[in-house]
């Protein structure tokens, strides 16, 4: 009676068992079941000539349900992340060799999740320029800029040693300006006129389109380059003329404009890990690493 | 193999930049580099736009008396002012009015009815652009031209002269009576001292 019982209760749960797979398996599909057209299965042939229907649409359905997506969580790392300093030393180094303006300026951004970057800059410009061929020489005392804005990094899951970041900034700039030693020689008459443009003041506001790359060097320090398209967006009208470089801007002919600097980041809410160059593991897998 | 791959994007990334900054520019010249007043030539009688034949222009006081236009028929000519003065006088000189020695055929010149025209004006620097450089804006306080001569009359139609191209002023002159040309076309032609040989200005465009 027994032995009777054992084989009843094994060929329920057999039976349980196989219903289970049999049920789940109708369950499988993804969307409501269509009538399969075989004129649009495709035909293959085996070795004896025999014509060999293939259900692709079965396939299909079989291994999407055989694959789990892990659900990837958008923001690995915390909002308030890290704070970066930098000091951007391309206008020194251009000036050195030869560029005819600017000084430099100090900046700073707060990395939020390690993908959404607000920025502040300021920086102080002076210029003494006397293009080739020219009739002029521009000069400009030191005066400040400020720029702000916002950038995106590409590598958001990635490690934040290492960005690719794009954005935006405007700037503004009050600063005077004049121009020195203009020859004026239309050629005619022969005898030029010698004149100048005294200090004039102006405001200018600018917008600048940014890509900037952060490299990693040593622990907090990185650098990094930036290739700047910018704009002026307003600037005052002046009856002598517009000045010819705006502080935090450059060259008003330019369409681009470059950046250097060297930073340090401080980290605020670092991931707890032993390994010093760390590429953090994601949030839920964290909370379930928790919860065991 | 992260870092070799930054690198990477760092080495394109300076490379491009370079290229950029040093490459691209917005700004070439291409308006005048001087502020040069335009004067157009027309009939005082009927105010039309006339090319006026064989008129020399020169400035007074120019090195080596040199010329802007040396007996040309013209209907709108350039009269560049001089930048390190606030009055500049140029000398009209119509070849109406030489003779001709009957018995050698040369053609001698009479300066005696030359027209002189005078401008005072005043002048501001004013910065064009880093490619035209720098240059003078005029401003004309008045015209003067000699009386009872060739020139009836000039209008200043803009006294602010800059670099832009169009015409500044016309200059309206005497022309009396019209005469079939040799080429079977009309032609204002001279009737006396004070009046200038014009040819009409043809639909479409100056000599």
């Amino acid at each position: 009676m027994r032995r009777i019982l054992s084989a009843v209760v094994v060929s329920v749960a057999v039976m349980a068992v196989t219903a289970a797979m049999y049920g789940q398996r109708r369950i499988t599909p993804v969307g409501s079941p269509e009538l399969i057209d075989p004129a649009k299965l495709p035909h293959l042939h085996d070795s004896l000539g025999n014509v060999v229907v293939v259900d692709t649409t079965a396939l299909v359905t079989d291994s999407v349900a055989a694959v789990e997506v892990p659900k990837v969580s958008k923001m690995i790392y915390p909002l308030i992340y890290e704070v970066t300093a930098g000091v951007d030393i391309w206008n020194p180094v251009m000036r050195i060799i030869g560029q005819d303006y600017g000084l430099a300026s100090v900046w700073g951004e707060l990395n939020m999740h390690n993908r959404y970057f607000p920025y502040f800059e300021m920086g102080m410009d002076n210029a003494d320029a006397t293009p080739d061929n020219s009739n002029f020489t521009f000069k400009s005392s030191a005066a400040p800029f400020f720029k702000v804005g916002a950038s995106y990094n590409v590598f958001y899951n990635s490690n934040p040693g290492y960005q690719l970041k794009f954005g935006l900034r405007y700037g503004i700039t009050h600063f005077s300006y004049q121009y020195d030693g203009i020859v004026i020689d239309e050629g005619y008459w022969g005898q030029p006129a010698y004149t100048s443009i005294g200090s004039q003041s102006a405001t200018a506001g600018y917008l600048e389109v940014v890509a900037a790359v952060k490299v990693k060097i040593y622990r907090g320090f990185s650098m990094g380059w930036t290739l700047k398209l910018h704009k002026l967006l307003h600037e005052a009208d002046n009856q002598f003329g517009e000045p010819m470089i705006i502080p935090g801007y450059g060259n008003r002919k330019n369409l681009f404009a470059g950046g250097f600097s060297l930073m340090y980041t401080f980290g605020i809410n670092q991931l707890k890990s032993k390994d010093p160059d760390p590429v953090p593991v994601r949030m839920d897998e964290q909370s379930s690493a928790a919860k065991r | 193999m992260a870092l070799i791959k930054s690198a990477y994007i760092c080495f394109v990334a300076a490379a491009v930049l370079a290229l950029s900054v040093q490459s691209c520019t917005t700004s070439m010249c291409t308006d005048n580099r001087n502020s040069i007043p335009e004067a157009g030539f027309y009939n005082v009688d009927t105010g039309e736009a006339v090319n006026v034949v064989g008129v020399s222009i020169g400035g007074i006081g120019a090195p080596n008396d040199s010329l802007l236009y040396d007996n040309q028929t013209v209907q709108l000519v350039y009269l560049p002012l001089r930048p390190d003065a606030e009055v500049t006088s140029f000398r009209f000189h119509f070849s109406s009015d030489d003779t001709t020695d009957p018995d050698t055929g040369e053609v001698m010149p009479d300066h005696t009815h030359d027209d002189i025209v005078t401008f005072y004006y005043s002048s501001t620097p004013y910065f064009e652009g880093e490619e035209c450089g720098a240059i003078l804006h005029y401003f004309i306080d008045r015209v003067d031209f000699t009386p009872d001569g060739h020139i009836a009359d000039i209008q200043l139609i803009d006294p602010n002269v800059t670099n832009e191209h169009k015409e500044y002023l016309r200059m309206y002159f005497h022309v009396v009576a019209t005469d079939p040309g040799e080429d079977g076309e009309s032609k204002e032609t001279l009737r006396g001292k004070r009046s200038v040989a014009v040819v009409p200005v043809k639909e479409g465009g100056r000599l």
